[in-house]
């Protein structure tokens, strides 16, 4: 830049201070030697110490020239804070003289760089994905930045910055750009997303026949650029969403996106494209100092959103640049991974008609809209090809709202879960499939699961020392009588030095779980009214004195004692023993148990302890662990060391058979606390629907006959279907497996309060 | 001993219309079962303006409203009321809800699953058709006038399985299910409540919404509308934002100290 250039930049950055020319003039001398990115380095940080001292910005960049070369983005930022530490405590002279006999270069080697990894913060972090938007978002580790919906991929560490808070920063700026991607439908999950589309005239045809090819520019001849132009509009959104929401992250990494925008310069390979400053102006829109390419900008900044603007960018940029380098958006972001957005989508379309269809169906059924007698398979689909799915008005958006189907000219409005599907179909294809309500006719009409006559081939089974067990089929609103068979045996203990090992390992969250339990246990409290006690209670004196006084017998129970609270509570553990808990979720589970009975025997409440698993409907399989009247002793902690993972989570029968063990036992209070890693399933056709409607009946007749259930879930991927199966308020999962063991105690713990 | 001490029933009427925003369609439930002298329970997290509602419907219907905070020690006698020796003579001292029945007045019995379950069982032969408040200690049984309204209130999400509102008891009421209000209203309650700007009460009811994300997710309940109102006081009291977010928010919610860091995270975002 010239010396105009120079000065205008200058002007903007201290303005409104005029100050004299040959001030200006002075302090810019040096830098006209220095190349434009030196020469913008230096004018950027006159807005931090102009208003500290006009003449200390005058020396610094006289100094700062000197050393130019030597100063990146992380050096700059540490010798500005050095310079004005300096300045705070010896004023002028003392920063001018810091400046003439520091050695930038040198700084950086002073300061270890504060690396702050993923795996530390992970916790922390998927907190804040899932506080700032409202998703079940995961965070994993991984070489690329970049989601595929679910799942935010971020670096395993960041040491960008020697300052670890700042690396931490950089987590939460990444966080906040990848969650809005998903909000604002970036990747596909929204309308805006089918404009995009290659638009395949049945868009479900389209991602089955080429998972992950959804989003593929094919109209453009340069799709490489398309997409970057189009990922470029995206992080613009972003971070005008940003802007609206989150002005005090915005505020905060300020800093940190210069520095960002500088360590681009140093990592990046390959010439310098047409859209590097459009980058600057959406990254640090604050940022006065980059002149903009006018154009591409308006084109951005354009309030529309539709397909004709990615072409008018498009047009602009290729005709500007022919044989262009591919752009890096890299470190803040990667490109776009539209192939892994496909997967998740396809497994998302694909839960979500099987789950449609078994909906609807339920529904057909049980509003008696559809009847099983009368009607054989054919006629359901003919049936199915008439009935019209009705959507309300304004009814495309992702909500569903209103939807009602039509059947004979008689429309009936849907519940609620089923237009949320319907809202979350739409969402992913574009429109709602007829077909999908034909097949729920299809299902409806043959009334009975695919697979039955599987299951009914091998009922013959010998089911001596096993305990039969009922199971509900709610296709047929009843129960299939002595359909399951579950054996109860003890596990067999392993000789291990696991319990120690795990003692020893959770050694600061066992001290506070004795405190907070042996609070629970001493927790005194007055007992009013005794007939003998340590004081009088005034309150009932009184009482007794009027009611002798009005000529009625006066009670004798005039004192108060000090008590501890009589809990009197009874509580069985189930243990999810699938073979799905295999590895570090068994392990977690076993080392939460550990914890467990050390909380339960401080507080001394009654517990016992049982593993399930099994496989088909005649070999479910009840382990004890620890029967409520045995003590917490040696065999207990050589089971638990014992528990490994199993076969299949066929739900219903434990849970029954809990029901039947609990009848035996006293208690106030009876607490049935399932753990769990997923969804009730079996090798047969317990699955889906059929396997949370057995379960979900289950968890009923334990609550029948006075037992709370409730479950916690390790989370493993997002459970919509929790709170109908255990109810609101009977369960929770925990997101972080290694916080099981403290989060357990602490659910016992709030539990039984 | 023939003497009856009572409060003034006056002391408990609603003079002003209190500032209450309709979730949905709640008041014409509320008015409906008054009409039919169906006893009303209202369920909902803590701090979503249960109380609030009850004293804008006893504004309305022009009844004073008695409202009892129920506990552990809370007694029958406590309740219906006692007697009392005033010099050489004994008296009885209506409770709360003997006052209620005798005055046509609503009773309002907040929380009412921390109360022991044998106290709550009075509440039974009022809650049903009989309309009846038997007082034991003076033989006398009162029939409760048409004006009469038994309201109840208590928090499903309070997680515990040795308080539980008994089947006999719920089974008596209309319910009335509350959540947290929609954003707008909750931004327009937060901002008139505390006299804040509309963006103060936007930012607040936004980082509101990001704690009931974590509910169960680490949080056994997001921040309610009542501590996001005590935020805003704490904020125009001339305590920074962050700082008020923080002991008026989060410390409120949890002492994990990691959620707390997560907590405060979302707040420098959003401030």
């Amino acid at each position: 830049m010239d010396y105009i250039e120079l000065r205008k930049i200058f002007h903007e950055q201290v303005y409104p201070a005029q100050p004299n020319e040959w001030d200006i003039e002075d302090a810019l001398y040096d830098l006209e030697d220095l190349n434009e990115e030196q020469q913008r380095f230096l004018l950027q940080a006159v807005s931090t110490v102009w208003p500290i001292s006009h003449s200390l910005s005058f020396s610094f960049l006289k100094e700062g020239a000197r050393h130019a070369g030597k100063l990146d983005s992380e050096t700059l930022a540490e010798w500005l804070r050095r310079i004005l530490f300096n300045y705070e405590e010896g004023g002028l002279k003392k920063a001018r003289a810091y400046m003439a006999e520091s050695h930038p270069d040198q700084l950086l080697e002073e300061v270890e760089p504060a690396v702050v990894r993923l795996s530390e913060n992970l916790g922390r972090l998927t907190a804040y994905a899932r506080g700032i938007s409202g998703l079940e978002i995961k965070l994993q580790g991984s070489g690329l930045i970049y989601t595929d919906t679910e799942t935010i991929y971020l670096p395993e560490e960041v040491d960008f910055f020697i300052n670890s808070n700042k690396n931490l920063l950089f987590y939460k700026l990444i966080i906040s750009l990848q969650t809005s991607f998903i909000l604002q439908g970036s990747l596909g999950h929204s309308q805006s997303f089918q404009l995009w589309r290659s638009a395949p005239q049945r868009p479900e045809e389209k991602i089955k026949g080429s998972p992950g090819a959804i989003f593929s520019f094919e109209k453009f001849d340069d799709r490489q650029c398309a997409a970057e132009l189009y990922q470029l509009k995206e992080l613009y959104r972003s971070f005008q969403l940003l802007y609206r929401d989150f002005p005090g992250l915005i505020r905060e990494t300020a800093h940190i996106r210069r520095q960002l925008l500088h360590l681009r310069k140093v990592n990046q390979w390959g010439r310098k494209t047409i859209l590097e400053d459009l980058l600057r102006v959406i990254v640090l829109p604050e940022d006065r100092c980059i002149s903009p390419e006018s154009t591409l900008l308006s084109l951005l900044h354009t309030p529309q959103q539709g397909p004709e603007i990615l072409k008018k960018m498009y047009e602009y940029v290729t005709e500007r640049e022919k044989n262009r380098a591919p752009f890096n958006f890299y470190p803040f972001m990667d490109a776009f991974n539209f192939s892994e957005v496909g997967k998740v989508t396809e497994k998302r379309i694909e839960k979500n008609k099987k789950e449609f269809e078994t909906l609807l169906a339920d529904f057909l059924i049980k509003s008696e809209q559809i009847s099983l007698d009368r009607l054989d398979f054919d006629a359901t689909v003919e049936q199915g090809d008439s009935a019209r799915l009705q959507l309300a008005e304004g009814g495309t958006d992702d909500t569903g709202a209103g939807a009602s189907i039509t059947i004979d000219n008689k429309s009936i409005e849907l519940p609620e879960e089923i237009q949320a599907l319907i809202g979350s179909i739409q969402a992913d294809l574009g429109k709602m499939p007829d077909g999908y309500v034909s097949a729920a006719f299809g299902i409806a009409g043959q009334g009975r699961p695919a697979g039955e006559e599987e299951m009914e081939e091998i009922v013959e089974e010998s089911v001596e020392r096993f305990i039969p067990y009922d199971e509900w089929d709610y296709r047929r609103h009843g129960y299939r009588k002595n359909w399951c068979s579950l054996r109860q045996r003890t596990l067999t203990g392993v000789k291990s030095d696991f319990v120690e090992r795990t003692l020893v390992k959770h050694k600061k969250v066992l001290l506070k779980i004795r405190r907070q339990f042996e609070m629970m246990r001493t927790q005194e409290r007055f007992a009013r009214r005794r007939r003998y006690g340590d004081d009088l209670d005034l309150d009932a004196l009184v009482e007794s004195m009027g009611d002798q006084s009005a000529g009625l017998p006066p009670s004798e129970k005039v004192f108060i004692r000090l008590i501890r609270n009589q809990r009197s509570i009874s509580t069985n553990f189930l243990v999810d023993m699938s073979n799905s808990t295999e590895g570090w979720i068994g392990i977690a589970i076993k080392e939460a148990l550990v914890l467990l009975c050390e909380a339960m025997e401080t507080v001394g409440d009654r517990y016992g302890i049982f593993g399930f698993s099994g496989m088909r409907r005649m070999r479910s399989e009840v382990y004890k662990i620890k029967d409520i009247a045995e003590p917490y002793s040696r065999v207990v902690k050589e089971r638990i060391a014992a528990i490994g993972p199993k076969e299949y989570t066929r739900m219903g029968p434990p849970i029954r058979h809990m029901i039947k063990y609990f009848a035996d036992i006293e208690g106030k209070s009876r607490l049935l606390l399932i753990i769990s890693d997923g969804k009730p399933e079996d090798y047969d056709d317990y699955k889906g629907q059929y396997a949370i409607e057995d379960t979900r009946k289950a968890l009923a007749e334990a609550r029948g006959q006075g037992i709370h259930p409730y479950c916690i879930t390790i989370d493993q991927e997002s459970h919509d279907y929790l709170e109908h199966l255990f109810g609101r308020g009977n369960y929770t999962y925990v997101n972080n497996i290694e916080q099981l063991p403290s989060r357990l105690t602490e659910i016992y713990r709030l539990l039984t309060r | 001993m023939k003497k009856v001490l009572s409060e003034r029933i006056e002391e408990h009427v609603i003079a002003e219309e209190p500032f209450y925003i309709p979730q949905s369609n709640e008041i014409e439930i509320a008015l409906a079962a008054y009409e039919n002298q169906f006893p009303l329970l209202l369920k909902g997290p803590t701090g979503c303006g249960k109380t609030r509602f009850m004293h804008f419907l006893a504004w309305r219907l022009k009844l004073p409203i008695i409202t009892v905070s129920c506990h552990d020690d809370l007694s029958t006698s406590d309740l219906v009321g006692r007697y009392l020796v005033k010099g050489s003579e004994a008296v009885w001292m209506d409770g709360p809800l003997t006052l209620a029945v005798r005055n046509g007045a609503i009773c309002y019995l907040d929380e009412i699953v921390e109360a022991r379950k044998d106290t709550t069982v009075v509440i039974h032969p009022l809650g049903d058709d009989r309309r009846q408040l038997p007082i034991e200690k003076r033989g006398e049984i009162l029939t409760a006038p048409p004006e009469f309204m038994l309201a109840v209130s208590y928090n499903p999400g309070y997680q515990s399985v040795v308080k539980d509102l008994k089947i006999s008891t719920r089974q008596r009421f209309v319910s009335i299910s509350f959540e947290y209000p929609i954003r707008e209203i909750e931004r327009e309650i937060v901002a008139r409540e505390a006299g804040i700007e509309n963006d103060l009460a936007e930012k607040l009811v936004k980082i509101g919404h990001m704690t009931r994300n974590l509910k169960d997710s680490g949080l056994p309940e997001g921040a309610s509308t009542r501590l996001l109102i005590q935020t805003a006081f704490l904020v125009k009291a001339g305590i920074s934002t962050r700082r008020a977010c923080k002991a008026g928010i989060i410390e409120s919610l949890t002492d994990d100290s990691e959620l707390i860091d997560s907590l405060e995270d979302m707040t420098r975002a959003v401030f």
